[in-house]
């Protein structure tokens, strides 16, 4: 589904990503994980080409992205990304911000799309926001509400860019049962995160970068039980160590 | 001593809002065409390729840097030798819409560079296209922080508007300066004149004040929580 042929990425001299090739299946869900400032983040970024490559291929469904032919605008419409600062449209209502690219982009009717904002907000547990701005939502509220928008493009990949970063744990609880329900319906996803527990759980490849390199893939058996490299290792100690209480919190739930 | 005299204005009257009419019809037309020239040049040099980002700023440096009187002398008398020959009313809105539009493309890009870039972001990875996004999510959220600077270069407009006259358009201006100078009368024609020219700023002003009132009520109730 998604193929990264030696991808690399400079901003100038500094060097973000360096040669990395991945395969992710149909139907898969990864988790990206790693210390800050690895690369993660643009890693995600370079799959929808809102940032552009430095070198190597990106193919999605067989189609080579890093052409110059293709059309972008059509990739990333099939393609959602969910981001850390949810990035919803403050001018417009929940509704307009679901129906926007639908309705511009993929030319659907007003009634369609209509219907479909609300079976995706119903979906996110969110029905009775449609008429809010987004200023009026909780944090864990917005990052659902731009779940939904980006499942309003029926993308066949989503992508997750830390969705849980800047929310407080029982916020972060509440986004992560959406995605969730999300991994459950078959849908294509990669999530960067910092969620070890959920990452886990949920994952069935977990990739761990460091210094824009792919240092270790496996299942997440492997990587938290038996990292065959010693820099995974140590972030794994060190991140569950640090990680306590969020993981205590999930196991509570559970 | 001077003895005032406002009978002069009187009899000037009709004359006086013909002037009114003609500086209003040129204000407004320029007003229209600079926003969308302003629109244009913010969205070029905000999201344009490098040839095009390049383009416009040189666009926008040039008419900055040079007089606007230049700038209508330019259009009035040497263009000509390229091209048909225009009516003085339309090479004065001409040449204030394409200054003012310069100005007011400054006056957008920064409400632009305001607008936080994830924002961008967003917009492209729902696969909006560059104008699409610029259009609904980056210059709705621009233009509401903007709205006092750009009121200030409409009323810039009207008052350069005045400049016309020496391009032999029978403006506001030109009516109270020949009123002026065929009646002797400098202090009246002058006094009255500046009250002209304030009142038509002042109701753009009043204008602007109502459209940020108007603004502020929807954010209240944006962040109402």
């Amino acid at each position: 589904m998604i193929r990264l042929e030696n991808v690399s990425k400079y901003y100038k001299s500094l060097c973000v990503l360096k040669d990395i090739s991945v395969n992710i299946e149909k139907g898969n869900i990864v988790a990206v994980i790693g210390p800050s400032g690895c690369g993660k983040s643009t890693f995600l970024k370079c799959i929808n080409g809102l940032v552009p490559v430095t070198g190597g291929k990106i193919f999605i469904d067989e189609v080579e992205i890093t052409s110059k032919e293709t059309d972008l605008n059509k990739v990333r419409s099939e393609v959602g990304i969910v981001f850390q600062q949810f990035n919803l449209f403050p001018h417009l209502t929940v509704r307009e911000n679901i129906n926007l690219a639908p309705v511009k982009v993929k030319k659907m009717s007003k009634n369609k799309a209509e219907i479909q904002a609300m079976y995706l907000l119903e979906k996110v547990g969110l029905l009775d926001k449609i008429n809010k701005y987004p200023q009026e939502l909780s944090g864990g509220q917005a990052q659902r509400v731009a779940i939904a928008r980006s499942l309003a493009m029926q993308p066949k990949v989503m992508l997750f860019d830390e969705p849980t970063s800047a929310l407080d744990p029982q916020m972060t609880l509440e986004v992560l049962d959406t995605i969730k329900n999300l991994s459950e319906e078959g849908m294509t996803m990669v999530v960067v995160t910092h969620e070890m527990g959920f990452a886990r759980e949920i994952a069935d490849k977990i990739i761990f970068f460091s210094r824009g390199r792919i240092i270790e893939e496996g299942p997440p058996c492997q990587i938290f039980d038996n990292p065959v490299n010693i820099i995974t290792e140590e972030f794994i100690k060190s991140v569950l160590k640090d990680r306590k209480d969020t993981v205590h919190i999930q196991k509570e739930v559970r | 001593m001077y003895e005032i005299d406002f009978n002069v204005i009187v009899n000037a009257l009709p004359q006086l809002i013909k002037g009114i009419k003609t500086t209003l019809f040129i204000s407004l037309i320029s007003s229209v065409v600079a926003f969308l020239i302003g629109f244009v040049i913010a969205f070029l040099r905000t999201m344009g390729t490098a040839s095009l980002r390049a383009a416009s700023t040189i666009y926008v440096e040039v008419i900055r840097n040079t007089p606007l009187l230049i700038q209508l002398y330019f259009v009035y008398k040497a263009l000509p030798g390229f091209g048909p020959h225009l009516n003085p009313v339309t090479c004065g809105i001409i040449a204030l819409s394409a200054y003012t539009g310069a100005y007011i493309s400054e006056v957008f890009r920064s409400g632009i560079n305001s607008v936080n870039s994830e924002q961008y972001q967003a917009a492209r990875g729902l696969g909006l296209n560059k104008l699409e996004t610029f259009n609904l999510v980056i210059f709705p959220q621009a233009i509401r922080v903007v709205i006092p600077p750009l009121a200030s270069q409409f009323i810039n407009l009207v008052k350069n508007s005045s400049l016309v006259s020496v391009i032999a358009v029978t403006d506001l201006f030109y009516i109270i300066y020949k009123g002026a100078v065929d009646d002797f009368r400098f202090f009246e024609f002058f006094v009255v004149g500046a009250f002209l020219y304030m009142a038509l700023t002042g109701f753009i002003a009043a204008t602007a004040n109502t459209i940020e009132k108007f603004i502020s009520t929807i954010q209240e109730k944006e962040v109402r929580i």
